[in-house]
C-alpha cells in the first residue's frame, strides 16, 4: 500500500495574548512534531483526549490552519506528491477536490438556511463540476448512496433528525469523490442506536469508492471497530502508532494503556478500582518537563521528568516512551488488571 | 451492596406520565412509569435522547419546566418519617425545598450551569449548607465544605475552596459539583449523564468516585445515561426507556447479558465492542427515533423492531412481562403465554 | 415479510412527517411571528398606516397644500348621526357652518347652522392628485359637498384640515425612517461583514470611527448636520439629506453587531466546510455569512426605524428638518410648538399621537421578530 498522506514532524503552536494591546504571553504547542502515515485505502484513527492536538491535526490537513514546520505530503492523483504545508493557492483547491472533512456536530455543520440541494450540490458548483439538471441529478444519486430518499432534496436540515443530517454531511464529502476523508468525530453528537448506522455507511462508502479515512475520536470502542492503523496523540505529540489490533491487545506507551482501562465495559460491573491514569491532562500551555505523561504515568522515572523520548520504531509500531521495551503493558484482553509494577521493579530489571 | 436489604425502597415510582402542551397538541414525554430505587441501591436509566429519562430526574425533583407537567401517577419518598407523595407537593412548596437538596440531590451533565460564576466554589457550598441550616455559623460551614472537597479527592483542597467555577478543569468541576450536591449527605443522588462531556481518562475516575462516595455516604443513586457500558459499570439495575416507556427492567446482569427486549439487544449489539474481532459491519438498529408527536400505535418500538409481528405490535402495547424475579420487559416475545401458544 | 409490513407503517407517520415538516426557514419564522398577538397588532396597524400614507391623495378629502382661509383654527367637528331633533340618519352628516365676528371680543366665531346637512359621500370630486405619479385623479374618498366641510381633526392656524395634512405627512414620515435604515443597512451590513471577515487595520479604523460617532451626543450632531443643509435645496434634496443624517448615528452600532456576529461565525463548521470545498470569500460571505445575520439584522432595523422617525419628527419640530411646502409628522407638531397654541387649538397635537402609535407598533413588531428570528429554539 501506498501511502496517500504522510504527516513528518509538523509543529503549530498558537500564541496566547492578554491585555488591551495583545502582547503575546505564551504559546501553546497543539502540534509539536507530529508525524504518521495513512496508507491508500486504509482508516487511520487519531485518537486523544481533549486538548491532544487531533483535531487541529485534521484541520491543518484541510488548510483550515497552516502548519509552523514539518510537512504533509498528499500523493494527489493528478498533481502526484505535493507538499501541502508549503502548497500554494493553485495546489491547495486542486488538492481539496480529492480530501474533504465530515465535522463532528452536523448541526452546526450544515448551513441551516440552505437546502440539501444547495448544500450537498455547493462543493460540485463551486468547483465547476457540474450545475443545473446535472447538479441535481448527481445530489439525488448521494442522497440515495447515503441512504437518504431524494425526496428530502428540497428540504432544509432542521426537517431531518440528527442522524440524517450527518448523513447530509457525508454525502456533502463525497459529492466531489474524493480520495481522503477525514472525519473528525463523526458519531460522537448522534444518539446510540444511530451510530452504528453511520458507521456502517461510512464502511459501505469505504468499500465502494476505495475511501481513505483519517478518523478522529476518542471513543476507543470505535476505533478499534473501525481503524486499521491507531495513532494516540498526547499533549501536541504523538505518543504511539501502530496497527489497531496489535495496539489494542498490547499497547507499548503507558497513556495507551490507560485509555483502553479507562473505556467502561459491559459486564465489567464493578470491578473495582481500575488502574487507569491519575489526574487529568494538563494545561497545554504550560505542559510538563520531558514526557509529557510522566506526572499521571505509574512507571515515571527520573529520566521521564527530564528527557523528552524520541518516537522510535518498535517493529511495524512506533512509540515515544523510555522503558516501551521493558514495561508489559494491558491491554484489552487482560481484563484482570496486573499489578502496578512498582518503581522498584523496574528499576531491578536493568535501569 | 452485600447484607444490605435491597427491597427496601427509597423511592417508589408508580403510573407516573408526564406530559407537556405543544402548538400541535400535548405530547407525553414520560407514559406511565413504575419502578423504585432501594436504599443505598443505584439504578440506571438508560435510553436515547428524547426517551424521557431527563424528564424523569427532574420528576423526582418536581422541577419538569413549562410547558412540561406531571400529569398523573405517584413517586412516593420513603426518606423521612412517613413516605411523601413528591407529585403532590407544589414545586415552590416549603417540603419541597425541604427535599431538594438535603434529601435529593442532583448532579448534571454541564457542570458550569449550576455554578454562579460571580461566587468561589467554597461560598456556593457554604450558601447551601447555611440555607439548609446544617451548621450554626459560616465558619463551621467552611470546614464542612473543605471537608467535602477533600472527599471528593480534590488535591489541597484549602486552595480550592477559594477557587472560581472556571479556574477549575472539567473533571475538577464535576467533582465540585459533586461535593456541592453531597454537602446536606442527600439519600439520593439524580446523575443525568454527568460522564459524557468528560474524557475517558476522566470519566473512569469520576464513577469510580460515585461508586467509592456511594459506599461511604449509603446513599441510593439514579444515574441516568445512554451508555450501556457506564450503565454497566455502576448500577444494580438498569430501566430501559423508550419514547416514555419503560420497555425493559432488571438487574443489570441479566438485562446486559439475556436481554428480553428486542431494542435492548439490538442496542447491545449495535455498540462497537473493545473486544470485538475484525468484523466488518455492526448490527445497526435500523431507522431513527419517532418525534414524541409521531408516538406509533401499539408497541413504540415496532416501527424499527426486527421481530415486528403485524397485526399484533402495531395494534396492542405490550405490558411488562416477567421472564425472571424482577426483570420485565414491554414485549409480547417475553409474555410466557404467548411464547407457548407460538409454540 | 415483517419488513414489508414495517415498510408500510412506517410509511403512514412518514406522510404526516412530510406535510408538517416541509416548511422553510422563512416559513417556521412567520409562524412564530404570527403566536405574538401584541406584534401581529403592531403590524396590522402599520401596514394600515403605509397603506393610507401610500393613498393619502385619495383617503384624505382635502390636499395638503388645500387652505380653507375663512375656517382657520377650527376645532374638530364630527359626522353626526342623529339630528338635533333626535332622529337617526343611516348616512352621517355634517352641519354646515357659519363664521361671524363676534362684535365684543373682535374673534372670529364659528357656529353651527342646524339647516344645513351636508351628508358623507363616498367618491367625491376634489382637488386633483396622483399616487406615487402614476395614478392620477381627482375622485377623493369621501367628503361632502360643497361649501360643506369636513374637518375631522380640525383645522390649523392657516386652514388646512389636519386630518388631510396627517395623512400627507406620514408620506414623509413613516418612509424618512425606511430609507434611513435601508442606508444604514447597506453601510453598517457591508461594513460588520468586512471588518469582521478581514480584521486587521482596516477593522481598527473602522471601529474607532464608530466609536467617535457613537460618543457623540445624538441630537447636536444630527442639529449639527441638518444645518449643512444648503435652503436651497428641494424638498426631495431635503427629504434624502434628512435621511442620511438619521442613518450617519446607526449604521455603527449595526455593523458592529454584524461584526460580532460574523466573528462567531466564521470559525464555525459550515463556514470551514465552504472554505473546505474551495468556495471564495465572496461566496462565503454572500452565501453564508449574510444570510445567516439577516434574520438578526432585520430585527434590528425594525426597532432602528423608530428612533429614526422620532429623529425626523425632533428635527423637523426644530425646524432643521422637512421644510416647507413639504409636510412631516414633525413639521405638524412644530405648529403646536408655544402653550398658547396648544390652549388654544389643542387638536394639533393629534399628529403627536399618530408618531406614539407608529413608534410603539415598530417596537411590538421588533419584539415579534426577534422571538421569531431563530425559528429553531422553542
Amino acid at each position: 500500500m501506498t501511502a496517500l498522506l504522510e504527516v513528518r514532524g509538523v509543529k503549530k503552536s498558537f500564541s496566547l495574548s492578554s491585555g488591551i494591546f495583545g502582547k503575546t504571553t505564551g504559546e501553546v504547542r497543539a502540534l509539536d512534531d507530529v508525524s504518521f502515515t495513512v496508507p491508500a485505502g486504509s482508516t487511520v484513527g487519531l485518537v486523544g483526549e481533549s486538548g491532544c492536538g487531533k483535531s487541529t491535526m485534521g484541520h491543518t490537513i484541510m488548510g483550515g490552519l497552516q502548519a509552523d514546520a514539518g510537512e504533509i505530503i498528499f500523493n494527489d492523483p493528478e498533481l502526484g506528491q505535493v507538499d501541502l504545508v508549503k502548497a500554494d493557492k493553485y495546489v491547495r483547491h486542486k488538492t481539496r477536490l480529492n480530501m474533504q472533512m465530515i465535522f463532528q456536530d452536523p448541526n452546526s455543520s450544515l448551513n441551516p438556511r440552505m437546502t440539501l440541494l444547495d448544500l450537498i450540490g455547493e462543493p460540485l458548483l463551486i468547483n465547476r463540476v457540474l450545475k443545473g439538471k446535472a447538479l441535481e441529478d448527481r445530489v439525488a444519486q448521494l442522497l440515495e448512496q447515503v441512504g437518504l430518499s431524494t425526496r428530502y432534496m428540497r428540504r432544509y436540515p432542521h426537517a431531518l433528525s440528527g442522524g440524517q443530517r450527518q448523513r447530509v454531511v457525508i454525502a456533502r464529502a463525497l459529492a466531489l469523490n474524493p480520495r481522503l476523508v477525514v472525519a473528525d468525530e463523526p458519531i460522537s453528537a448522534l444518539d446510540v442506536s444511530i451510530q452504528a448506522q453511520t458507521l456502517n455507511l461510512m464502511k459501505d462508502l469505504q468499500a465502494e469508492r476505495q475511501l481513505t479515512y483519517l478518523f478522529v475520536a476518542h471513543d476507543l470502542g470505535v476505533v478499534n471497530h473501525f481503524t486499521d492503523t491507531t495513532v494516540v496523540m498526547y499533549l501536541g505529540r504523538v505518543v504511539e502508532t501502530g496497527p489497531t489490533k496489535a495496539m489494542f491487545q498490547r499497547p507499548l506507551h503507558p497513556y495507551s494503556e490507560a485509555l483502553i482501562a479507562s473505556v467502561p465495559r459491559i459486564g465489567a460491573h464493578k470491578s473495582g478500582t481500575k488502574r487507569a491514569a491519575v489526574g487529568e491532562v494538563p494545561s497545554a500551555a504550560n505542559p510538563p518537563s520531558g514526557c509529557h505523561f510522566h506526572p499521571r504515568c505509574p512507571y515515571a522515572q527520573d529520566i521521564c521528568r527530564a528527557t523528552v523520548p524520541d518516537l522510535r520504531t518498535v517493529g511495524d509500531r512506533s512509540v515515544r516512551c523510555h522503558f516501551a521495551d521493558e514495561l508489559n503493558l494491558a491491554g484489552i484482553d487482560s481484563p484482570a488488571v496486573p499489578p502496578i509494577p512498582s518503581v522498584a521493579s523496574i528499576s531491578e530489571s536493568g535501569l | 451492596m452485600t447484607g444490605r436489604n435491597m427491597s427496601e425502597p427509597l423511592i417508589e415510582i408508580e403510573g407516573l406520565v408526564t406530559e407537556f402542551r405543544t402548538e400541535g397538541g400535548v405530547v407525553r414525554a414520560v407514559n406511565g412509569i413504575d419502578f423504585s430505587i432501594p436504599k443505598g441501591g443505584t439504578v440506571a436509566v438508560l435510553g436515547e435522547s428524547g426517551c424521557g429519562k431527563s424528564v424523569t430526574g427532574q420528576c423526582l425533583l418536581n422541577l419538569v419546566r413549562k410547558p412540561g407537567y406531571i400529569a398523573s401517577g405517584s413517586i412516593r419518598y420513603h426518606g423521612g418519617d412517613k413516605p411523601v407523595d413528591i407529585t403532590k407537593l407544589k414545586p415552590t412548596s416549603e417540603a419541597m425545598r425541604k427535599l431538594r437538596g438535603p434529601e435529593i440531590a442532583m448532579i448534571f451533565q454541564e457542570p458550569m450551569t449550576s455554578f454562579d460564576p460571580l461566587f468561589t466554589v467554597g461560598e456556593q457550598i457554604i450558601e447551601m449548607l447555611m440555607a439548609h441550616q446544617r451548621f450554626p455559623n459560616r465558619r463551621e460551614a467552611r470546614e464542612h465544605a473543605i471537608e467535602m472537597l477533600r472527599k471528593v479527592r480534590l488535591p489541597s483542597p484549602e486552595i480550592i475552596v477559594d477557587r472560581y467555577p472556571h479556574q477549575l478543569s472539567g473533571g475538577m468541576r464535576q467533582r465540585v459539583m459533586i461535593a456541592l450536591a453531597l454537602s446536606c449527605g442527600p439519600k439520593l443522588l439524580i446523575a443525568d449523564e454527568p460522564t459524557t462531556a468528560l474524557d475517558v481518562t476522566t470519566e473512569s475516575q469520576i464513577l469510580d468516585l460515585l461508586r467509592q462516595l456511594q459506599g461511604e455516604m449509603d446513599m441510593a443513586m439514579m444515574f441516568i445515561t445512554h451508555d450501556l457500558a457506564v450503565a454497566s459499570e455502576i448500577a444494580d439495575e438498569v430501566v430501559v426507556m423508550y419514547l416514555g416507556y419503560i420497555v425493559e427492567r432488571g438487574p443489570v446482569a441479566e438485562v446486559l447479558s439475556a436481554p428480553q427486549h428486542p431494542y435492548t439487544q439490538a442496542l447491545l449489539d449495535s455498540i462497537p465492542k473493545l473486544t470485538d474481532s475484525a468484523s466488518t459491519r455492526l448490527n445497526a438498529i435500523q431507522g431513527m427515533v419517532p418525534t414524541p408527536d409521531q408516538m406509533p400505535s401499539g408497541c413504540p418500538f415496532h416501527t424499527r423492531c426486527t421481530k415486528f409481528m403485524a397485526g399484533l405490535c402495531d395494534q396492542k402495547l405490550p405490558g411488562l412481562y416477567e421472564s425472571s424475579a424482577g426483570h420485565v420487559a414491554r414485549c409480547f416475545l417475553a409474555d410466557p403465554q404467548f411464547a407457548g401458544a407460538a409454540a | 415479510m415483517t419488513d414489508i409490513a414495517a415498510d408500510a407503517i412506517s410509511a403512514a407517520p412518514a406522510a404526516k412527517a412530510e406535510r408538517t415538516t416541509v416548511l422553510s426557514v422563512r416559513q417556521l419564522t412567520w409562524r412564530k411571528f404570527l403566536r405574538n398577538k401584541l406584534a401581529v397588532v403592531g403590524l396590522i396597524i402599520l401596514v394600515i398606516m403605509y397603506l393610507s400614507a401610500l393613498l393619502a391623495g385619495f383617503i384624505a378629502p382635502y390636499g395638503d397644500r388645500e387652505t380653507h382661509g375663512q375656517f382657520a383654527r377650527q376645532a374638530p367637528h364630527g359626522l353626526n348621526f342623529f339630528d338635533e331633533t333626535g332622529a337617526f340618519h343611516p348616512v352621517p352628516f355634517v352641519y354646515g357652518l357659519k363664521r361671524t365676528l363676534d362684535p365684543k371680543t373682535f374673534q372670529q366665531v364659528t357656529t353651527i347652522v342646524p339647516e344645513q346637512k351636508y351628508p358623507l359621500q363616498l367618491f367625491v370630486k376634489g382637488q386633483p392628485y396622483s399616487i406615487l405619479g402614476l395614478i392620477k385623479s381627482d375622485i377623493r374618498l369621501f367628503g361632502v359637498e360643497a361649501p360643506g366641510k369636513l374637518f375631522i381633526f380640525g383645522t390649523d392656524t392657516k386652514g388646512r384640515d389636519v386630518f388631510s395634512r396627517i395623512l400627507y405627512g406620514a408620506q414623509v414620515s413613516l418612509t424618512v425612517g425606511l430609507v434611513g435604515v435601508a442606508l444604514s443597512l447597506l453601510i453598517g451590513v457591508s461594513m460588520g461583514l468586512i471588518t469582521g471577515y478581514f480584521g486587521g487595520w482596516f477593522d481598527n479604523v473602522v471601529q474607532r470611527v464608530i466609536e467617535m460617532t457613537m460618543a457623540f451626543p445624538q441630537i447636536p450632531l444630527w442639529l449639527a448636520l441638518a444645518a449643512l443643509i444648503p435652503p436651497t435645496w428641494s424638498s426631495a434634496q431635503v427629504y434624502f439629506a434628512i435621511s442620511i443624517v438619521l442613518s450617519v448615528l446607526t449604521w455603527g452600532s449595526l455593523a458592529r453587531q454584524v461584526r460580532a456576529m460574523v466573528l462567531s461565525l466564521k470559525t464555525s463548521d459550515f463556514v470551514r466546510a465552504a472554505k473546505y470545498s474551495n468556495a471564495s470569500t465572496a461566496r462565503v460571505m454572500v452565501k453564508h455569512l449574510l444570510p445567516s445575520t439577516m434574520s438578526h439584522v432585520l430585527v434590528i432595523a425594525t426597532l432602528t426605524i423608530p428612533s429614526m422617525i422620532l429623529g425626523e419628527t425632533a428635527l423637523s419640530f426644530l425646524g432643521l428638518g422637512i421644510k416647507p411646502p413639504m409636510t412631516s409628522w414633525g413639521l405638524l407638531l412644530n405648529e403646536a410648538q408655544s402653550v398658547q397654541v396648544i390652549i388654544e387649538l389643542p387638536w394639533l397635537l393629534i399628529p403627536a399621537i399618530f408618531v406614539v402609535l407608529t413608534i410603539i407598533s415598530f417596537n411590538f413588531v421588533g419584539d415579534g421578530m426577534r422571538d421569531a428570528a431563530d425559528p429553531f429554539s422553542r
